[in-house]
């Protein structure tokens, strides 16, 4: 099968601290692939790197065939990566401007074909399109994240944690939304401490003091012993 | 009334002019969270350029508004890259700019002196036509009829650019959240180098009519534009550039009011203004709070 990305010996860090220890990751195309792993684990840095927000300190980063190594941000953007933040919205701009945002470099005839594809997927954005996205719920905001992110017809989209802060409603929800960008044919690299999304996802990978722990199909990895451990500490987490 | 009347329209055109002072300082505020405190200086070479264009030239100060503007956005673009993509590399790019920007006033400032000498010069406020113009009963010089008018088309223009445009938008996005920015494939820095140009150009063509709104101009007056700037966007709020238009009208209704009725009182009041409101509503009339400190 096809692979979208792909990173080689990913070391990296902040400031001299370093956090990745050389990890590989493969996504496949088309699939939807799940990054787990406890606080600190380093998912986040890992993700940061893969976009070129944190130097690479060695390691290899091929997109889509081509090699993004040394690439911007905005242009690994520009080339099909489309990365949700856990903020993942701009809180003082209204909905229509963080969706033309998210299509920034997009032609003006492309971005409102675009627009009202977003408003077709998710409808209820259209009704709030002149609402700004800091006044949504937890919920719509992961949803115009979604959209905010699929504006640029990305190949792969990268998502950091989109349950954080999320009730456990809202968790089921933004999975629904996830359903609906992955049957539109996107890779999907989600970052989470939540197990639900494995069973979404294709693929996995277990992140534990940044090297990969663990790796295999959503199957495989519910029963290994380091996903069990991960997925009951979360059970305890939710029980909190 | 009538005294009131007049110091109230009065207040309304230095107001407007007021506002167009500030405005740059806070669109570069807002988008680069760095204290340009060269602004004034930006706003005196301005001045400078219009007296020059109508004393060795003789042309209509008008005329500087459109070279002005040119020269000033093509003077921010490289000043942009050669200065704010390495202080916001470190820790605190804030309080690095304090530094950073009043050491460029002062190089601004010193060579202004060699340039200018040190005396004060003026326009004569007949070259918008010697007529006052008559509004509302009360009789105003032209020169601050022209000055508000100019300022407010100003002022819509960076609203249009803000809200209408795409690199406006993107600007905007900049100023709500530089990261999400970043990740979603914004050019931040291409986009910033045009708000700082767009920031010192508002400053310069502000300048233009500071001979007619301040009486004269002198190489030294930079300082404090930048301090009645600062007053002004603290008013309105920071990182808001359009609640500067608030600031603006407030600080000129308020400098008006002192000065027809309280004249000796008038110099300090902006400041207690200032201090009045940083201990009310610190984050500025329209704001909230956009800085931890």
């Amino acid at each position: 099968m096809e692979v979208i990305l792909r990173a080689e010996g990913i070391k990296s860090g902040y400031e001299g601290v370093q956090i990745l220890w050389g990890v590989d990751l493969e996504i496949p195309d088309g699939q939807a692939v799940v990054l787990l792993g406890p606080n600190g684990a380093g998912k986040t840095t890992l993700l940061r790197t893969l976009l070129g927000l944190l130097p690479l300190w060695s390691g290899r980063i091929e997109f889509a065939g081509n090699d993004i190594t040394r690439l911007a941000t905005e242009k690994r953007v520009r080339s099909g990566i489309a990365f949700m933040s856990e903020l993942g919205v701009f809180p003082d701009l209204n909905l229509a401007d963080n969706l033309r945002m998210g299509g920034y470099f997009l032609r003006r005839s492309e971005m409102d074909q675009r627009i009202s594809k977003m408003y077709e997927l998710f409808p209820d954005l259209a009704r709030l399109r002149r609402n700004l996205a800091g006044s949504l719920s937890g919920g719509q905001r992961k949803m115009l994240g979604v959209a905010k992110a699929l504006m640029s017809e990305p190949r792969l989209l990268i998502m950091d944690e989109p349950s954080a802060g999320l009730s456990p409603k809202y968790v089921k929800e933004v999975i629904e939304i996830l359903k609906v960008a992955h049957a539109e044919g996107l890779s999907l690299l989600i970052a989470e401490q939540n197990v639900l999304f494995l069973e979404q996802a294709d693929y996995g990978y277990v992140l534990e003091g940044g090297r990969i722990a663990a790796k295999g199909s959503a199957s495989e990895l519910k029963s290994s012993d380091v996903v069990r451990r991960a997925y009951f500490g979360m059970v305890d987490e939710n029980k909190k | 009334m009538s005294l009131f009347e007049y110091a109230v329209l009065a207040g309304l055109f230095y107001g407007l002019y007021f506002a167009l002072v500030g405005v740059g300082l806070n669109l570069i505020f807002g988008v680069m969270r760095i204290i340009n405190l060269a602004h004034g200086d930006f706003l005196m070479l301005g001045a400078y350029g219009a007296f020059y264009i109508y004393h060795l030239l003789g042309w209509n100060p008008l005329w500087a508004i459109p070279i002005e503007l040119v020269v000033f956005l093509g003077l921010g673009l490289p000043l942009y890259y050669l200065l704010v993509p390495r202080l916001q590399k470190s820790g605190d790019p804030e309080m690095l700019s304090f530094i950073l920007f009043f050491g460029l006033s002062q190089v601004i400032e010193a060579l202004a002196v060699f340039a200018f000498g040190n005396d004060q010069r003026s326009i004569p406020t007949s070259v918008f036509g010697g007529a006052p113009i008559h509004i509302a009963g009360q009789i105003y010089p032209s020169s601050w009829v022209v000055s508000a008018a100019v300022a407010l088309i100003g002022i819509v223009l960076i609203y249009l650019y803000l809200y209408h445009t795409r690199a406006g938008r993107a600007t905007r996005a900049i100023m709500t959240e530089r990261s999400e920015a970043v990740v979603t494939g914004i050019s931040v820095h291409r986009v910033s180098a045009v708000a700082f140009g767009i920031g010192i150009a508002s400053a310069a063509l502000a300048g233009i009519f500071s001979p007619f709104m301040f009486g004269a101009i002198e190489p030294s007056m930079g300082l404090g534009i930048t301090v009645t700037s600062f007053v002004i966007i603290v008013i309105g709020s920071l990182g808001n550039p359009l609640g500067t238009v608030l600031g603006g009208i407030l600080y000129g209704e308020a400098l008006m009011l002192m000065q027809t009725f309280l004249t000796s009182w008038s110099e300090m009041f902006p400041y207690v203004l200032l201090i009045l409101i940083l201990l009310v509503k610190p984050s500025g009339l329209l704001g909230k709070a956009v800085r931890s400190a």
